[in-house]
């Protein structure tokens, strides 16, 4: 890549992967010097739609310019991973991290979603290779933008944990959580509105080990319960290295501040707690509104069905998470 | 840069009538229309590949 083609990479932003022609490519949009910081990636993404340039002028290049800019200009190298088995305060501990400056938070990104599904397109592309892409995505969604940002936290995907094992593999020195609340309190959200991956037809249910038939025959309240069951047990399963901490919803937002010094390394003042206690008193999703609690609301909407579900598939693996939590090296 | 000089613009009038200005100014000649009929298209297009998605 030569001098002039770096600098037309510089404040763009991926904003998607995808397989044309037997290639991959990638979509960039203008970011310029803002930060990221919607609840979801694709939020922010919506933001720089408004701007006329973006709806007129985007960039697309080969998969392999990625692997250039991150030679030319490698991102912050992460200091966290957050896995999570959804609806279980991923969002508003991510919302905490990026409300401090220093931070660059990556939540849920379309372009890490593509490059972890590329298998799927392009069968013959090996976990090396994908994992390569993995780091170059990664680096370049997680460039500073500002030049105060110091630090980087990739929140990714509920779904991605099944992935946790080539995911640690690419990127082994770094600390990562899983996130998890009572799975009553899970399903009683997911089946008021569903999440994209718990929705057979749009994420192939067999990497959870369910064939699709079988998915759209069930009742919702057990599929979504298989899934989420699937998630939490592949947590479970890389969660005995000493890199893991297990959190509990509960435990938020009050173990936000240690978790990021302690488990992710910040050095976090006093000026930075408070930030993030004042993000932690907005709603994680919708931040012009106040964070209100319910739990006690979705125990008290949980019907006898979507508790059989979640006692059936999740009762023993939750409390797994429960007694692993309190262990020495996985708790907080 | 041509690039930064038309990023300033907010609404999708001014850009238009800054991009057929800076067309001009380079021997390409079309409308402010065509310019926002191909933003409109643009703007389709990603929003349709996120419902896929």
């Amino acid at each position: 890549m030569t001098a002039a083609a770096h600098l037309q990479l510089k404040d763009w932003l991926p904003a998607a992967l995808f397989r044309q022609d037997g290639r991959f490519w990638v979509d960039w949009v203008y970011q310029g010097r803002d930060r990221l910081l919607e609840p979801f990636f694709d939020g922010d993404l919506n933001l720089r739609m408004h701007l006329p340039f973006n709806q007129l002028f985007r960039q697309r290049t080969g998969i392999d310019s990625l692997g250039e800019w991150h030679e030319l200009q490698p991102g912050l190298q992460p200091s966290g991973f957050i896995f999570h088995m959804s609806r279980c305060g991923s969002t508003l501990l991510s919302q905490m991290l990026a409300a401090l400056p220093q931070n660059v938070v990556i939540s849920e990104a379309g372009p890490i979603d593509a490059v972890l599904r590329a298998g799927e397109v392009d069968p013959e592309l090996s976990e090396q290779q994908q994992m390569l892409w993995l780091r170059w995505m990664i680096s370049a969604l997680g460039q500073p933008r500002q030049g105060g940002e110091r630090h980087l936290f990739v929140k990714f995907a509920s779904w991605h944990t099944l992935l946790l094992e080539r995911i640690r593999r690419a990127f082994p020195a770094v600390p990562w959580i899983f996130l998890y609340r009572d799975p009553v309190e899970v399903l009683v959200s997911q089946l008021q509105q569903r999440g994209p991956q718990l929705v057979p037809s749009i994420l192939g249910p067999e990497r959870f080990g369910i064939d699709f038939a079988s998915a759209v025959a069930m009742r919702p309240e057990e599929y979504c319960a298989r899934v989420l069951s699937a998630i939490c047990r592949a947590a479970l399963q890389q969660c005995s290295a000493g890199d893991a901490k297990l959190i509990n919803y509960t435990q938020l937002p009050q173990a936000a501040g240690g978790l990021a010094s302690t488990h992710f390394g910040l050095d976090c003042s006093r000026e930075d707690h408070a930030r993030m206690n004042r993000r932690a008193a907005l709603d994680a999703k919708t931040p012009e509104l106040p964070f209100a609690a319910d739990s006690a609301a979705k125990q008290e909407r949980a019907q006898q069905s979507i508790r059989a579900q979640a006692e059936a598939w999740l009762g023993p693996i939750y409390r797994e998470l429960e007694q692993r939590r309190t262990q020495p090296n996985t708790a907080w | 840069m041509l690039q930064d000089r038309l990023r300033q613009y907010g609404d999708a009038e001014n850009f238009a009538a800054a991009v057929v200005m800076a067309a001009a100014e380079r021997g390409f000649r079309f409308t402010g229309e065509d310019v926002e009929e191909a933003m409109q298209a643009n703007l389709r297009a990603w929003f349709e590949r996120l419902v896929v998605r």
